[in-house]
C-alpha cells in the first residue's frame, strides 16, 4: 500500500500561539485572506448553581488545522475539472492551476477550510504538505516551527498506531464526511 | 454578496427551462384548437426566449470564474462532480433548444415533443445545479429546499413568462376555452411553485439550526448568522411574491369572466412582482459572506 502522509496534532498542550499560522503565510507568502494553517480557539461551558456555591465546566483551548489531505478528499470529488487532485505516491492533495477555473467549488465543500482562492491569479491554492521542504529531506514548516512540538507529520498508519485514530473534537468537523488523515490528542474540553 | 453572477445564472436558467416546459404545455392544451401554423406561433416566442436566456445566463456564469480560460476542463469530472454534471446538462440544453428552434425557423413547423424532449433535459440540469449547491459544507444549501427553491422557481418564472410569451403571440386568435385554460393553468403552476416552497420552509429552518455543522469552527464561512440577518428580506420576498400570485389570480379572473385576454396587462404586473420575489429568494441563498 501506497504511503499516506498525515499530521498529528495535540491540542491539548497547543497554546494558541499561532507561530504555525504566521510560519505557514511566510513560507507561502500569503496575503492578508489566506492561511494555509490556521489556529483557532474553541471555548464553551458555564456556571450552574450548586448549594450555595457554582459549579463550573468552562473551557477553552486552540486547535490547529490545515488541510488534512483526506482519504475521502470532497474537495477531490467535487472539482468540475479534476485540477484537485490526490497524488498516489504520498496521497497529498494538490491542486493543477494549469486546469483549475477559480470557481470556488472547492472552498464551499471542504469542511476544514482547507482551498482557499487566490485572489490575485483567480486560482485556488492550498496547502501542499511544503513538499519542497519534505523533498530536501526538511519538516513541513509548521511542524518545525511549533514551539511546543505539538504538530507532527509522518504516514498516517504510523502516527495512528503511535497516537490512536482519534481525528474528531469539538470545533472540527465530523471525520466521516471526508476522511481526514490527521489524528488528535484533543484537549480536556474537547 | 458576491455572488452576482451565479445569482444571475440561477434565476435565468430556470427560468429558460420553465418556458420550454410552458410552450410544451401550451401544444398540449391548444392541440386540437390550433392547426400546426397556428401552433409555430404560439411555441416560437417561448422557444426563442429560452435561447436567450439560456445563453445570456451561461454569459453570467463566466463572471463567477476567477480563471475562466481553463473552462476547457470542466467536463472531465463527470464521474463524481455535480458541478461538471450541471454544465454538461445545461450545454445540452441550450444546445437541445437551439437546435429545436432553428429548425422551427427553417419549418415553419414545431414539433412538441422536441419541446418536451429540451424540458426533460433542462429537469436534469437544474436537478444538478441543486445537487451543486447540496454537497457543499455551506449549511443553508444542502437541505432539501434548495431543490424545491429551484424547481419552484423554475415553475414559477417559467409559468408567468410562458403566458406572457404566449400572449403576446397568440391572444387574439385564442378561442375562450383556450384563454381559460392557459390562464388556468399558469396560476395553478404559480401557487404549486410558491406553496412548495413555503411548505418546505418549517423543516428547512429547523434543520439549519440544529446542523451539526454549525458548531464547526474550521469552516471559515458562518452561513446561518448571515441567514438570520436577512430575515427581514425574507418576510420582504414573501410578501413580493404572493403580492404577484394574487395579481395573477386577478388576471385569471378577469380573464375567465370577461372571455378575452383582458388579464394580460394584469400578468406583466403579476410577472414583474413574482421574478422580485425569486430573485430576492435568491439574493438570501447566496448571501453567505456578508
Amino acid at each position: 500500500m501506497a504511503k499516506q502522509l498525515g499530521f498529528y496534532i495535540e491540542s491539548s498542550i497547543c497554546s494558541g500561539c499561532s507561530a504555525c499560522q504566521v510560519a505557514c503565510k511566510d513560507k507561502n507568502t500569503l496575503d492578508d485572506g489566506r492561511a494555509f494553517r490556521r489556529v483557532f480557539e474553541v471555548s464553551g461551558g458555564g456556571f450552574a448553581k450548586s448549594g450555595e456555591g457554582y459549579v463550573n465546566n468552562v473551557f477553552a483551548y486552540a486547535i490547529s488545522i490545515s488541510c488534512n489531505h483526506c482519504t475521502d478528499a470532497i474537495c477531490v470529488r467535487n472539482c468540475p475539472t479534476t485540477a484537485m487532485t490526490k497524488r498516489a505516491e504520498d496521497g497529498g492533495v494538490f491542486v493543477d492551476t494549469n486546469k483549475c477555473i477559480g470557481c470556488g467549488y472547492c472552498a464551499w465543500s471542504c469542511p476544514y477550510g482547507a482551498p482557499q482562492m487566490n485572489t490575485v491569479t483567480g486560482l485556488m491554492s492550498k496547502c501542499d504538505f511544503c513538499v519542497d521542504l519534505l523533498a530536501k529531506g526538511e519538516d513541513p514548516v509548521c511542524v518545525a516551527t511549533c514551539p511546543l512540538n505539538a504538530i507532527k507529520y509522518g504516514d498516517i498508519e504510523e502516527l495512528r498506531a503511535k497516537y490512536g485514530t482519534l481525528a474528531d473534537a469539538r470545533g472540527l468537523p465530523s471525520s466521516t464526511i471526508t476522511k481526514p488523515n490527521l489524528v488528535i490528542r484533543p484537549h480536556l474540553g474537547a | 454578496m458576491r455572488d452576482w453572477p451565479i445569482l444571475i445564472f440561477t434565476i435565468l436558467f430556470p427560468t429558460a427551462v420553465g418556458t420550454i416546459g410552458f410552450a410544451a404545455l401550451s401544444g398540449v392544451l391548444l392541440k386540437g384548437e390550433l392547426d400546426a401554423a397556428h401552433q409555430y406561433v404560439v411555441m416560437l416566442n417561448p422557444m426563442l426566449m429560452a435561447c436567450v436566456l439560456g445563453v445570456v445566463g451561461f454569459a453570467a456564469s463566466f463572471w463567477h470564474l476567477g480563471y475562466p480560460f481553463n473552462a476547457r476542463h470542466v467536463m472531465r469530472g463527470v464521474a463524481s462532480s455535480a458541478l461538471s454534471r450541471e454544465i454538461a446538462m445545461a450545454c445540452a440544453f441550450v444546445a437541445a433548444v437551439g437546435l429545436t428552434t432553428l429548425v422551427a425557423l427553417r419549418s415553419g413547423r414545431v414539433s412538441p415533443a422536441a419541446v418536451a424532449g429540451c424540458f426533460l433535459i433542462g429537469l436534469c440540469a437544474v436537478w444538478f445545479m441543486g445537487e451543486v449547491y447540496r454537497k457543499t459544507s455551506v449549511l443553508t444549501w444542502t437541505h432539501a429546499n434548495t431543490h424545491v427553491m429551484f424547481f419552484g422557481g423554475l415553475v414559477v418564472m417559467g409559468a408567468v413568462l410562458g403566458l406572457a410569451l404566449v400572449g403576446l403571440a397568440a391572444g387574439p386568435i385564442l378561442g375562450l376555452v383556450s384563454l381559460r385554460a392557459l390562464f388556468g393553468w399558469t396560476a395553478v403552476l404559480v401557487l404549486i411553485g410558491l406553496a412548495a416552497q413555503l411548505a418546505v420552509m418549517p423543516s428547512y429552518v429547523t434543520a439549519i439550526d440544529t446542523n451539526r455543522m454549525n458548531a464547526v469552527r474550521s469552516y471559515p464561512l458562518e452561513p446561518l448568522e448571515v441567514f438570520r440577518t436577512h430575515a427581514g428580506t425574507r418576510c420582504v420576498r414573501w410578501i413580493i411574491s404572493l403580492s404577484g400570485a394574487a395579481t395573477l389570480l386577478c388576471a385569471v379572473w378577469r380573464t375567465i369572466r370577461s372571455g378575452e385576454p383582458a388579464g394580460f396587462p394584469l400578468t406583466f404586473v403579476a410577472g414583474v412582482l413574482l421574478f422580485s420575489g425569486e430573485i430576492l429568494g435568491r439574493y438570501v441563498f447566496y448571501a453567505i459572506h456578508d
